[in-house]
């Protein structure tokens, strides 16, 4: 699923991205600019916890191409936040997390850089960027 | 440093953890068994950038353990990564590193002589 922004009239975090359905393969640059990142929501309502899949790892990397998301070749992320499956998990970043190349992301349901598989259920992260 | 840790008092759930200096020396099982956290704040007084690394286990190993959240924080930064609700852990194992990759065991190049420590602040119940 393709990522869709708005950009809203402020001074501060003016952009809100959306995936839909975040999976492995990784969604490249898409704020088409630098910027910093102030919040993020994990809306993992649409699945539940078992123990084979808990939770997922939403990964992010300050990088506008070459960025191949999970996998054995995948990208090394620079941030990476966890959120458990069946409920919504926010994180707000204080004076933001910039990105000086691009904002680029994926998820996936294990914690190692070559974690390659999609959470079963759609995921969706918003984010509140500049 | 070690973590220090101290409760809001005998009524609040809550517990502060801090570390004045972190490095790539893991905290095991920093809150004695489970948990929710709510905020891990970093201010990074180094000339380089700092990863702080949270594995939801009673164990890690700074190197080789694929941590469960990754936040950075640039050089000479702060910042404060606040978790409204909170996410539940069984056991929190914290360390720091000079770069992103799980495989990096590269302490923080902070000099305490120079004054360029890296304290962490986390709030757990």
């Amino acid at each position: 699923m393709a990522t869709f922004s708005k950009t809203a009239l402020s001074d501060l975090a003016n952009k809100i991205v959306i995936d839909l359905d975040v999976d492995t393969t990784a969604e490249v640059d898409v704020t088409t600019s630098t910027g910093s990142v102030y919040m993020v929501e994990i809306d993992a309502t649409a699945g539940a916890a078992t123990t084979a899949e808990p939770g997922v790892y939403v990964k992010f990397i300050d990088a506008d191409s070459s960025v191949t998301g999970g996998g054995g070749s995948g990208s090394t992320p620079d941030m990476v936040l966890y959120a458990p499956l069946g409920q919504k998990t926010t994180y707000i970043i204080s004076a933001g997390w910039a990105f000086g190349t691009g904002l680029s992301l994926w998820a996936v349901t294990t914690a190692p850089v070559a974690g390659d598989t999609s959470p079963t259920a759609d995921i969706k992260v918003t984010i509140l960027t500049t | 440093m070690a973590f220090v840790t101290t409760k809001f008092g005998s009524v609040l759930p809550y517990r502060v953890s801090y570390n004045s200096n972190i490095t790539n020396a893991v905290t095991s099982n920093l809150c004695n068994g489970s948990g929710t956290l709510h905020s891990v704040k970093v201010v990074n007084g180094n000339n380089a950038a700092v990863y702080v690394k949270i594995s939801n286990a009673f164990i890690a190993t700074s190197g080789s353990t694929s941590p469960d959240w990754i936040f950075p924080c640039a050089a000479s930064g702060t910042h404060t990564f606040e978790i409204p609700g909170g996410i539940a852990f069984d056991a929190l194992s914290v360390w720091a590193t000079e770069n992103p990759i799980p495989s990096d065991n590269t302490a923080p190049s902070a000099s305490v002589a120079a004054g360029e420590t890296i304290a962490v602040t986390l709030v757990t119940s």
